[in-house]
């Protein structure tokens, strides 16, 4: 039970952390957007053509925005301390660990969500790739945070480490820049698109259930 | 007494930085109701003694034994002991109830608001307990971090710097709650520079003397 309350305890905290400093949390989402007007500047604003480049375009965005956020998972706990506290408690890392990946996801991938109809409507996507591109970004964000966790905990004791996260992680992120792609292109030819989901959904299950572990053991060894 | 109930024996440790032993062959046996004054120049070892103690960090060769049982590096008795650093491990956003809620949370303590609000009035520290962390000087954050001291019950204390930013008050506060945490059968390791010292009957690890 007091791993229970403990976990909740620690989701309530970071939420409540990103709920006082809003602006800041909201960043990675507003460059999100800004990429996403900023596009049609660069390859014309043809509709067919920002069609065709919607699927890639849109998981890239999310990647970034995603990394933009990352330094903020676990640098900021060792900072101030407060990772201590985590270290030291009597309960499971991992419970902790999953808390911060949870807490993640609700503060950079749920403001994506919630954009995503500005999104879809300034890549132009048709109403049947619509839902399918939702649909990839809900699940493939799971994915973005858990193994951002591991880049972010592996990289906690190094000075200005933002740039190495991004090094680290990045070529993990290719399964889920795929299938997701792949799955609103599929919608966008009227193809059916489960294999895609079947896989973005396996992908976020195992990073989830892995991940929290691996952050766990990262960031013992980082303590010393 | 014999070995079996000490309830930290320290065995042998090394610890070693940059290829120079910090402290070699240390040897210390902490019995309940004993305080601990670690004492040494800056740089001497007083927080990776802490640290490895607490098992935030790994000692090079030696053993950790608490209560009669050899702590392990993947099995660390954390429901005996609570580590509190030089820093007010606090976060800067929350006020001080808020901080001591999920820390207290945090070390598998139910820390009701009532509860919380008697430590943090028992450090004179309830009139800037709705303040952001941010705004408090740095006596007033450590008044809040030794806070968790009375939420979180633990036999053995390891308290690196406690008095460190505190007035005179609030080092005679702290003192209290060392003299009685150890009346009540609990014991502390404490470092501090100066004159500082429990009442209580202590013991003294000078560090920095190879």
């Amino acid at each position: 039970m007091s791993v229970l309350r403990a976990s909740v305890e620690l989701l309530r905290r970071d939420l409540q952390l990103a709920f006082r400093s809003r602006m800041d949390a909201l960043q990675p989402v507003l460059f999100f957007v800004l990429l996403a007007v900023l596009v049609p500047f660069g390859v014309g604003p043809e509709p067919l053509r920002l069609q065709t480049i919607a699927p890639g375009m849109l998981m890239v965005g999310t990647l970034l925005s995603t990394l933009l956020s990352l330094d903020a998972l676990f640098v900021r706990d060792a900072d101030d301390l407060s990772l201590d506290h985590l270290l030291l408690a009597p309960v499971p890392l991992a419970a902790l660990t999953f808390s911060k990946i949870v807490a993640h996801w609700l503060t950079s991938a749920v403001p994506c969500l919630l954009a995503y109809p500005l999104l879809a409507t300034l890549f132009n996507l048709s109403d049947g790739a619509w839902s399918a591109g939702f649909l990839a970004l809900l699940l493939a964000t799971p994915t973005l945070s858990a193994i951002g966790a591991i880049g972010a905990a592996l990289t906690v004791s190094v000075a200005r480490g933002g740039t190495l996260i991004a090094l680290l992680v990045l070529p993990l992120y290719v399964p889920a820049l795929i299938f997701g792609a792949s799955a609103i292109e599929s919608a966008q030819a009227n193809l059916a698109i489960s294999a895609q989901i079947y896989f973005l959904s396996a992908l976020a299950l195992l990073s989830l259930s892995l991940s929290p572990l691996v952050c766990a053991v990262a960031l013992r060894l980082n303590a010393r | 007494m014999t070995t079996a109930n000490a309830l930290l024996d320290a065995r042998d440790l090394t610890f070693v930085r940059d290829f120079e032993p910090l402290f070699e062959g240390l040897h210390m046996r902490v019995h309940t109701g004993q305080a601990w004054l670690l004492s040494g120049p800056n740089g001497a070892g007083k927080t990776t003694l802490l640290k490895v103690l607490a098992g935030l960090w790994r000692a090079d060769s030696g053993e950790i034994w608490f209560s009669g049982e050899r702590a392990k590096a993947n099995s660390w008795p954390r429901e005996a002991l609570i580590y509190l650093g030089h820093g007010a491990q606090l976060k800067a956003d929350l006020t001080p109830i808020e901080n001591l809620r999920w820390i207290s949370a945090v070390h598998g303590a139910i820390a009701q608001p009532a509860q919380i609000d008697a430590a943090l009035e028992s450090l004179d520290a309830a009139h800037f307990d709705a303040q952001a962390v941010r705004s408090l000087s740095a006596g007033q954050r450590k008044r809040v971090a030794m806070s968790v001291l009375q939420l979180v019950d633990r036999r053995l204390w390891l308290l690196d710097e406690p008095y460190a930013n505190l007035d005179r008050g609030g080092v005679a506060l702290i003192e209290g709650l060392i003299d009685r945490h150890c009346a009540n059968g609990g014991a502390v390791v404490f470092s501090a520079h100066g004159e500082q010292r429990a009442r209580v009957a202590l013991n003294e690890l000078k560090l920095g003397l190879q």
